[in-house]
């Protein structure tokens, strides 16, 4: 008799903590984050409105609970997005909005990799530079390795043919944060494309970062910032608007 | 675990007036070289050499550290990465102001031009946002960026820079109240993608964020045509009108300083033609020539002649002291005619001893600024580093033998425009 009651009274502590946590406390937490979310949403619309150009997403993210700042992301997730781009890899309105920024062109591509391609294929593009490169690669020891490219002009206007003004090589320390490694100056400024050869050596390539500049012939340009050959971040500057995508995240300025 | 240094307070609005008002007060050119803090206390910063990015994050990193708050950049080698003042790799260093040494030493080799635009963001041209602890950046073709000490009340920016570190340059940073030419600030690119222009530090919740997203971006100093820029950044900034004797004595001294700067950065070239007397490939010849510093002072001389010839032109020449008077009239004998023409009838000024501006290039060789724009006008001034002495600074004509023989790459010479 007396095992039964004890039984029964834990029944009622458990059946009590469970309203108290799933019914009370736990709905009291949801809506302060909803209140939270939709007052930055509120903010964001306003500022939209406003014409500061705001996204919504970006006011999402900014609310969610978030970690240290400092750190990195494993490269290994960024092949199809890292989970700070999930938010707006889930919004697709790249076709409506590439609409609302071209006037008087029909356009077929589904995405801003596709409208490149179009374009380039229509022998639009003039000019396609690399801005900045960054590689990671591990080398034949195991070892993390970067490579930071610079593509400045030189301050005697030569472009290289493609080859960056400069090479920065790190390692990473045990936070992941790049380590200088240094290089000979005189190889490091300007260098050869040998030189840049060697310093892969036969690295196993993890990433590719790039920013590139790209002109079109109608006096328009794009920036657009590659990683792994998908196109994160797009902006499309023309004389009255422009194209502002993140992933497939778009928004037309004018 | 010790962070370089721990931050206590967070970057809000009060946090960045205190800023605005440290860098007007405290950001001075001899930052990283006296001994002194203005407090007496010794200087933990001296001796640190920078380049002109770096000087643009020193100005953020050291506010950040005096006052703990948290420092934060994205990581230019990764697309998601951050550095912060968080960073555990100098833990073993007990000091905080050692670990805060290591750390700059560590952000120099990291950040540069191309990372700027990741960490700041294109801003309207008012007060509110082009204000002291800002930056203005060129386009990629000419690399270079100032940090914003002050906004002059004549809407004229007051820029602390610094150049090229080589083996010889010192700590001492430079600074400019004037317009740098905007033809070379936006040069190649003035639209937005040029990334060139005013721009301030990003939110730490913006960095890995598209630039269009932050609040307040604005594109607008992109869509101003490059002759009508300076006068419409001067009028958005201006409290009030510049007298003519402020401005012509503002961009004398620009223009002097920009000669006397020079000394430094040719003598880095001259040391190394001494000790390597043979043709120089295209990476070391583009370390030595100085076509982008000459570009600088040419235009800078051009905007003391232009200010000048609209003083004689408005009958107001005479409201200059006449000392300021006379020596213009050396510089610019003949400031009615065009500038071209002037070049071709001026002839060697006699050496004014007590001119405000006097050049000092080598051992008993010392030019006021009459004569050295008198040579750089001509196209005298080489800026070919096969160039001996007499030949970098238009003592002679060149080329030199050994520049004769050698390959150069566009060699700077002076164009005249409109003017």
């Amino acid at each position: 008799m007396k095992k039964i009651r004890v039984i029964v009274a834990l029944l009622l502590i458990g059946f009590f903590a469970d309203y108290l946590f799933l019914h009370q406390l736990f709905p009291k937490k949801q809506k302060d984050l909803l209140t939270a979310l939709n007052a930055q949403v509120e903010k964001a619309l306003s500022s939209t409105a406003n014409g500061s150009g705001n996204a919504i997403v970006s006011a999402v993210s900014a609310a969610m609970p978030t970690d240290d700042v400092h750190g990195e992301i494993n490269d290994g997730e960024l092949g199809g997005g890292s989970n700070v781009d999930a938010a707006d890899m889930a919004v697709d309105n790249f076709k409506s909005e590439l609409k609302n920024c071209s006037f008087e062109k029909n356009f077929l591509a589904n995405n801003s990799g596709e409208l490149l391609t179009e374009l380039k294929a229509s022998n639009q593009v003039q000019q396609d530079q690399a801005t900045i490169k960054n590689i990671h690669f591990k080398n034949a020891s195991g070892e993390s390795i970067r490579l930071h490219l610079l593509f400045n002009d030189s301050s005697n206007g030569q472009t290289r043919n493609g080859l960056p003004s400069e090479v920065r090589m790190f390692k990473l320390d045990a936070e992941g944060l790049p380590l200088p490694v240094a290089l000979p100056p005189d190889k490091a400024k300007n260098p050869s494309a040998k030189y840049l050869t060697e310093l892969q050596s036969d690295g196993n390539v993890q990433l590719i970062h790039e920013k590139r500049d790209i002109r079109l012939k109608d006096g328009s340009e794009i920036l657009a910032e590659v990683i792994n050959g998908k196109i994160r971040d797009f902006q499309w500057l023309q004389k009255q608007s422009s194209l502002n995508c993140r992933h497939s995240n778009c928004h037309c300025r004018k | 675990m010790a962070d370089v240094w721990t931050d206590v307070n967070s970057w809000n609005p009060e946090w960045e007036a205190k800023y605005e008002t440290w860098v007007r007060e405290n950001w001075q050119v001899d930052i990283f070289s006296r001994d002194t803090l203005p407090n007496g206390q010794s200087n933990p910063y001296k001796g640190m050499r920078t380049d002109c990015a770096d000087t643009v994050y020193s100005m953020r990193m050291i506010f950040a550290f005096e006052n703990k708050l948290p420092f934060v950049i994205q990581d230019p080698t990764s697309p998601t990465g951050t550095i912060s003042n968080r960073l555990k790799r100098f833990n073993s260093i007990s000091r905080e102001i050692d670990r805060f040494r290591e750390f700059l030493w560590f952000m120099y080799a990291v950040v540069s031009t191309e990372s700027i635009p990741n960490d700041t963001y294109p801003i309207p041209i008012t007060r509110e946002f082009v204000k002291s602890g800002a930056t203005m950046a060129t386009t990629h073709t000419n690399h270079h960026s100032w940090s914003v000490k002050d906004i002059l009340p004549i809407g004229i920016p007051y820029l602390v820079f610094n150049s090229r570190v080589s083996a010889s340059s010192g700590s001492g940073l430079q600074s400019r109240q004037s317009w740098p030419n905007p033809y070379w600030v936006f040069e190649g690119n003035s639209t937005l993608s040029g990334n060139a222009g005013f721009r301030y530090w990003r939110p730490v919740e913006y960095l890995n964020t598209p630039v269009w997203n932050i609040p307040n971006y604005s594109d607008e100093q992109y869509h101003v045509p490059l002759d009508k820029w300076e006068n419409w950044a001067t009028r958005r900034l201006a409290l009030s009108n510049e007298s003519t004797q402020a401005q012509i004595t503002r961009l004398y001294q620009t223009a002097c300083d920009g000669m006397k700067t020079r000394v430094a950065a040719v003598n880095d070239g001259l040391r190394y033609l001494e000790s390597n007397h043979a043709c120089m490939d295209y990476e070391t010849y583009d370390n030595y020539s100085t076509p982008n510093r000459d570009q600088r002072v040419f235009d800078d001389l051009l905007a003391l002649r232009r200010a000048f010839k609209n003083a004689v032109n408005a009958g107001k020449v005479n409201d200059l002291p006449a000392g300021l008077q006379s020596e213009l009239r050396k510089v610019f004998p003949f400031i009615s005619e065009r500038a071209s023409v002037e070049t071709a009838k001026m002839t060697v000024p006699p050496f004014n001893y007590s001119a405000s501006c006097q050049i000092q290039y080598r051992d008993g060789a010392r030019i006021d600024l009459a004569e050295a724009k008198r040579r750089m006008f001509k196209g005298w001034m080489s800026n070919n580093p096969h160039d001996p002495v007499e030949y970098r600074w238009g003592e002679l004509p060149g080329p030199s033998d050994l520049a004769r023989r050698c390959q150069s790459w566009d060699p700077w010479a002076p164009s005249f425009g409109a003017d």
